[in-house]
């Protein structure tokens, strides 16, 4: 019965960003000769085959149907001109839609997509992850799929990488990488240099540093931008830029320059309505040949380091990029093209937001310096594996910053097995989109929601006044997944993760942060959440 | 026709699983089949061989065995143990599949505590228990001879009971 509803052979889009894409007529990939089938995305070859569930739950549970959620010409009017929800970003969307329908509701697929349920109840989330096996579907950009496996085949050779995959092939990339990008010992080796440019980021903070009102004489996000850059880069690419110094590599701002255009026309293809699969505007050869500039940059960065590996002296630990190599270099380009991509304005819109609350919540901020104070005695100590091992207090500052705004509002699969999402049915091959943003906003989940409360996080009492919250042990934990969960959680997590701790730890040991702006800190809505409009700290240095 | 489903649904899984297995363990096992095949009778290898006892939610028991430094996920992919869904992420703590619950004496000896990491996954298993551990994280030592753990129920178990 449900398979009437079955979309065609590739949806739209990407997890939080469905709205867009609801309007995008068709699918490239749809178009294009079948070349390469065994290469393509049959997602729905990933659906389980059995019948569908005839036990008591599901018996019990509300007809698919009897979802709430407009019907295809009412979602289409609401986006027109004068509609409803016409020009609002898609936070602002969720919202409202939310106020009309409730926690759980279907939107149409439109133009043969899937139909996505929206939903809001921890346990839905739960339910969606627990069921999603070996192989989650759970469906990337486009433009990046018809670039790797339709325009550049010669290049990629029909490897589409982690955002683009799904199923067998997808699991054989991902296996392949996930030793080398996720295990935790594996990447904190690389501490020590991820520390020294966290030291050079405090350096070049000092230039900029007004003495008297130790205010900034830069943009600090593009500033940190910078920084975040230049440690993706050397994890990725074994190369320093150089953004810190005086003398960044000649190719760097080039680069730089290329991974804001992609991020600009990413959002402009893959998340608002557009014709590019059927019709490939001037513009859009233009996203494509940023595409290719990454490509060559990238691919150049690692030839040059390949030359340099048979040169130097082989160190008993390999670094990512030596390990990415020895799996083969199509991995190691591609991967390091992801990690380049998805690493810098993620990174940098995650630190600003935690560097924000501690800025305006001074007692935790002290808190967490008499932590630092104490693996940290002089601000120049090192940080090393063994004295980092144990900071639950900046720990838990980063999960409370990513929980007020996890700059990935919602995330997104498509279920494989028949599931019961609030009380409803809902057939395998649907699309569910998990609006944690909302969640991890509301007083229903965490009390005060509104205020930056790190103690929530704490697994046992820190000292006699920073104590356990009572609310840690009965929460869903599924409310908060920044980065996701399961085989398809966010691949670059402890590597982020790493370069925050490291970072805010140099920080915040060696300044007081205050928040100058006269506003709160303000969002813009594309891929991510990023920090827009004014945002300045002031940077006192700490006596001791 | 629940249990038609039920057994369609295992085949289907335990050939994913293997799938998987096949690309994570082909050398591993490689290495295991050598061992195995020049050892036998040697009293030092045999040392080195932990015996563990997997308990189902039903009761049913799995025995197994690995070497020193094997992980718990380790004994069940190299020996093809069959736990639905077990070790999803390949012992990356990103999922919680490889829960299991451990006697409270056999918890306390565990020779290192559980990490920070450890500790956000458990928080996401199903059924968690005061003795819980993920089984990617627990590496076999020489007095873990014997060792019994539980398996717990899964949400799938859940669901068909």
């Amino acid at each position: 019965m449900w398979k009437s509803r079955l979309p065609m052979k590739q949806l739209g889009n990407t997890s939080q960003l469905i709205t867009g894409r609801l309007f995008s007529v068709g699918s490239a990939l749809h178009q294009q000769p079948q070349s390469q089938p065994q290469q393509q995305n049959h997602w729905e070859e990933l659906l389980e085959a059995t019948p569908t569930r005839s036990d008591e739950e599901w018996m019990k549970a509300k007809d698919y149907s009897a979802l709430p959620g407009p019907s295809a010409l009412r979602l289409l009017s609401y986006f027109l001109p004068g509609g409803k929800l016409h020009s609002t970003n898609l936070v602002q969307m969720n919202r409202r839609m939310r106020e009309w329908y409730g926690d759980i509701y279907r939107l149409p697929g439109l133009m043969g997509k899937t139909d996505v349920v929206f939903t809001y109840n921890p346990k839905d989330f739960e339910v969606t992850y627990r069921n999603e096996g070996m192989w989650p579907i759970r469906i990337g950009l486009e433009t990046f799929t018809y670039y790797r496996k339709v325009v550049r085949p010669d290049v990629f050779g029909g490897i589409g990488g982690l955002v683009s995959e799904q199923g067998k092939s997808w699991a054989e990339f991902r296996n392949k990488v996930n030793p080398v990008l996720m295990k935790v010992q594996n990447v904190r080796q690389n501490l020590p240099q991820i520390d020294q440019i966290s030291k050079e980021f405090i350096e070049k903070l000092e230039t900029l540093r007004d003495p008297a009102t130790h205010t900034l004489n830069a943009d600090f996000n593009e500033q940190l931008k910078s920084w975040a850059f230049e440690a993706i880069s050397f994890v990725a690419l074994n190369t320093r830029m150089g953004l810190l110094s005086d003398q960044p590599d000649a190719n760097a701002a080039r680069f730089a320059e290329h991974m804001t255009n992609f991020f600009n026309y990413s959002f402009k293809y893959d998340v608002q309505p557009s014709v590019w699969p059927y019709y490939k505007t001037p513009e859009f050869k233009k996203f494509l040949k940023t595409y290719d500039h990454i490509t060559e940059i990238t691919t150049n960065y690692i030839e040059a380091a390949i030359e340099r590996f048979k040169h130097e002296e082989q160190p008993d630990n390999k670094c990512v990029l030596q390990q990415l190599l020895a799996i083969n270099k199509q991995v190691a380009v591609v991967m390091a093209m992801d990690m380049l991509m998805a690493g810098i304005d993620t990174t940098s819109s995650a630190f600003v937001t935690i560097l924000y609350h501690l800025a305006c919540n001074p007692e935790k901020q002290a808190q967490l310096h008499r932590e630092l104070l104490r693996i940290l005695p002089s601000s120049d100590d090192d940080l090393t594996l063994e004295n980092t091992k144990n900071l639950p207090y900046l720990r838990a500052c980063i999960k409370e910053g990513l929980r007020i705004t996890s700059i990935t509002p919602g995330n997104f699969r498509i279920t494989t097995r028949d599931l019961v999402l609030s009380g409803y049915r809902v057939p395998r091959g649907t699309g569910i989109l998990m609006g944690v943003l909302e969640l991890s906003n509301s007083d229903e989940y965490f009390a005060s929601s509104a205020q930056f409360v790190p103690e929530r996080w704490l697994k046992s009492d820190v000292n006699a006044e920073t104590k356990v919250c009572p609310e840690a042990r009965n929460r869903n934990p599924f409310v908060y997944l920044p980065f996701g969960f399961g085989p398809r959680t966010c691949i670059g997590k402890r590597i982020a993760e790493l370069e925050i701790e490291t970072l805010l730890a140099r920080l915040l040991r060696r300044y007081k942060v205050s928040w100058l702006a006269e506003t709160p800190l303000q969002y813009e809505s594309t891929i991510i959440l990023s920090p827009r409009g004014d945002i300045r700290f002031k940077f006192e240095p700490h006596s001791d | 026709m629940l249990v038609i489903n039920t057994i369609r649904n295992a085949a289907k899984l335990s050939l994913r699983n293997a799938y998987i297995r096949n690309c994570l363990s082909n050398e591993i096992r490689a290495a295991t089949n050598f061992t195995r095949t020049f050892s036998l009778g040697l009293a030092l290898r045999q040392q080195d061989v932990v015996n563990v006892t997997f308990v189902r939610a039903n009761g049913e028991k799995i025995k197994s065995s690995g070497k020193v430094g094997d992980s718990l996920l380790d004994v069940v992919v190299n020996n093809n143990v069959d736990l639905d869904g077990f070790g999803a992420c390949e012992g990356t703590l990103t999922c919680s599949t490889c829960h299991l619950i451990f006697k409270e004496a056999d918890y306390e000896k565990l020779p290192e505590k559980p990490g920070d990491e450890e500790l956000d996954m458990l928080d996401l298993a199903y059924d968690l228990t005061d003795t819980s551990r993920l089984g990617c994280q627990i590496t076999l030592t020489k007095d873990m001879d014997g060792l019994e753990v539980q398996v717990p129920a899964t949400i799938n178990d859940a669901r068909a009971a």
